[in-house]
């Protein structure tokens, strides 16, 4: 097996003047559960779709399986598994027939696999894909990324469409992937699908990537929403200036802040007044995210 | 259920092959099988001085009329037609349909998926010559039209190879441009300029070296209901469709898919 399963170095795709994807470098581990964030048109499907041999990229390398993905061609793709982000299915035929079609290219994938996989999430096979809803769709397109079992699975916003329950069952199937040794490359612009189930994630804005991070360094970087009751009403001005707290708010004798790196001050501060009872809120990855578009100057900007 | 693209794709066109089976069924029932009423009636005698009818290479005989009603026009339309509509669909049509994506995300190469799309074309064009063969050698004895089923296999060969290389010129033009729309207009216009070119040309002796520029003077410029098989003109309807699979092979390995 290759050392990286993906290898971007300074992959860049153009569209006439616009760069959809500007020098992306990236190494994606075996083995590892891979977080491709970003919000809608930050060009994670620009990406994707490089590594397929869909797109070719105007400058960089990609490395893919150790194979560049024109090179490597229908033999490497053997060994991926693929869900598009925007996913497209013929509407003139059933579920199992469509599945039937697409294991065939890949040499036969057994009944009793597809069988499995559908009835994991709850997939009607025999009906027409053409009366599925977005959801029963995304089933399908599933079902055919993981039926194949490759090595690698590449998958564009899994989740849309599922509702909480199977985006349960996916994240388990992910991790069950990885536990067999598969790599899971995924892309989402909701933080949260990727949170449990990533092992790191790549933060990509306006074709850029902004970061690379474990996903447990990304949570202690991050922002915690942090609540103090007291026994008494308190000044706001003996929290106001503190380090690593922004956007105090008193409310008589409640406090609300947000507390990046260590909550010490905070704690050595608050230590003064009398404390009835303190809440810390899970780091939401949502805030992190911001803080890093933030901290990197660009703001938000939707492409 | 299909093991490749082609017996996929062959398996998609099933319906609307069927209708076209139906059409060109219809269209030889129509105008060929009733010949000899046609004849009695009077409805054949027409003065084919016009150009037009001269065009067509129409006239009273039985070949002439022959020619004229289904070879050089309605079975011919339709069989282009249905080629056209095939070729278009093959790579632009599932590229702007999105589905394209998938399937070459799979272990499918684009030559091979290009060459299965192709396959399955010509398969569905073969038939659809299969059955024009067949209905007309059977409308042909049927009106005692005394034409052998030798030289209306080699005119309906030469028809099959020219709906094949205009069904091609839209596989090819999906292949470069991946927009189904644009295709199906660019080898309309296509067929309907070569066969002016023929047409008009045949008229006009000096434009007779632009006529040899157009796939329909080597499909019918030789006569072959009359004379039967010429092995020149067939090559070079032959070689129409190869050389635009070519193209498209060149341009779809070259290219982004679109999604």
């Amino acid at each position: 097996m290759a050392e990286t399963v993906i290898l971007a170095e300074g992959l860049s795709k153009r569209y006439g003047s616009h760069p959809a994807l500007h020098r992306l470098d990236l190494a994606v581990a075996p083995g590892e559960v891979f977080g491709f964030l970003g919000p809608n048109g930050a060009g994670k499907t620009t990406a994707i779709r490089l590594l397929l041999d869909l797109l070719r990229p105007t400058a960089g390398t990609v490395r893919v399986l150790g194979e560049d993905p024109r090179a490597g061609g229908a033999r490497l793709r053997q060994h991926i598994g693929y869900l598009p982000g925007d996913l497209r299915l013929e509407g003139r035929q059933t579920g199992r027939e469509l599945l039937t079609f697409l294991g065939n290219l890949r040499g036969g994938v057994s009944r009793r696999r597809i069988d499995g996989l559908a009835e994991r999430l709850d997939l009607d096979l025999g009906r027409s894909i053409g009366g599925l809803s977005k959801g029963n769709k995304q089933k399908v397109g599933l079902v055919q990324a993981f039926m194949g079992d490759p090595e690698l699975l590449v998958l564009d916003e899994p989740s849309g469409g599922l509702d909480p329950l199977l985006q349960q069952e996916f994240r388990a199937m992910a991790r069950e992937a990885r536990v067999q040794g598969r790599t899971v490359f995924m892309s989402s612009h909701v933080l949260a699908e990727v949170e449990h189930v990533a092992d790191r994630v790549a933060i990509l804005r306006a074709g850029e990537l902004v970061a690379t991070e474990a996903i447990e360094v990304l949570r202690q970087r991050a922002p915690r929403r942090v609540e103090i009751r007291f026994a008494a009403p308190v000044p706001a001005a003996a929290f106001e200036w503190l380090t690593g707290v922004r956007e105090v708010q008193v409310d008589g004798d409640l406090l609300r802040c947000l507390v990046e790196g260590g909550a010490d001050a905070l704690v050595k501060a608050a230590a003064q007044f009398p404390v009835v009872s303190l809440i810390s809120h899970e780091p939401d990855l949502e805030e992190i995210f911001l803080a890093y578009y933030t901290a990197e100057g660009g703001g938000r900007r939707a492409a | 259920m299909p093991r490749n693209v082609f017996a996929k794709s062959l398996r998609d066109q099933r319906r609307s092959l069927l209708w076209w089976t139906i059409g060109l069924l219809a269209v030889v029932a129509v105008y060929i099988a009733p010949y000899q009423q046609y004849l009695d009636q009077g409805a054949l005698n027409i003065n084919t001085d016009a150009g037009f009818y001269q065009a067509l290479g129409y006239d009273n005989s039985p070949a002439g009329y022959l020619q004229g009603s289904l070879f050089a026009l309605t079975g011919a339309l339709l069989a282009i037609m249905a080629a056209v509509v095939a070729g278009a669909r093959a790579i632009a049509g599932d590229e702007e349909a999105g589905t394209l994506d998938l399937l070459l995300a799979h272990p499918v190469s684009r030559t091979r998926l290009v060459l299965e799309r192709f396959a399955a074309l010509a398969a569905a064009v073969g038939w659809l010559g299969l059955v024009i063969w067949a209905a007309t050698v059977a409308a042909v004895n049927l009106a005692d039209m005394g034409i052998g089923a030798d030289r209306i296999a080699v005119t309906t060969l030469g028809l099959v190879l020219l709906a094949l290389g205009f069904g091609t010129a839209a596989l090819a033009v999906g292949a470069v441009i991946g927009r189904r729309g644009l295709v199906l207009g660019v080898a309309a216009a296509l067929a309907v300029a070569a066969y002016l070119a023929n047409a008009v040309a045949s008229q006009v002796p000096s434009l007779g070296a632009i006529r040899k520029l157009s796939p329909f003077y080597y499909y019918l410029g030789g006569d072959p209901l009359r004379t039967g098989l010429d092995l020149g003109h067939l090559a070079v309807l032959a070689a129409i469709p190869l050389v635009l699979l070519g193209v498209a092979l060149w341009s779809l390995n070259r290219r982004d898919i679109a999604t």
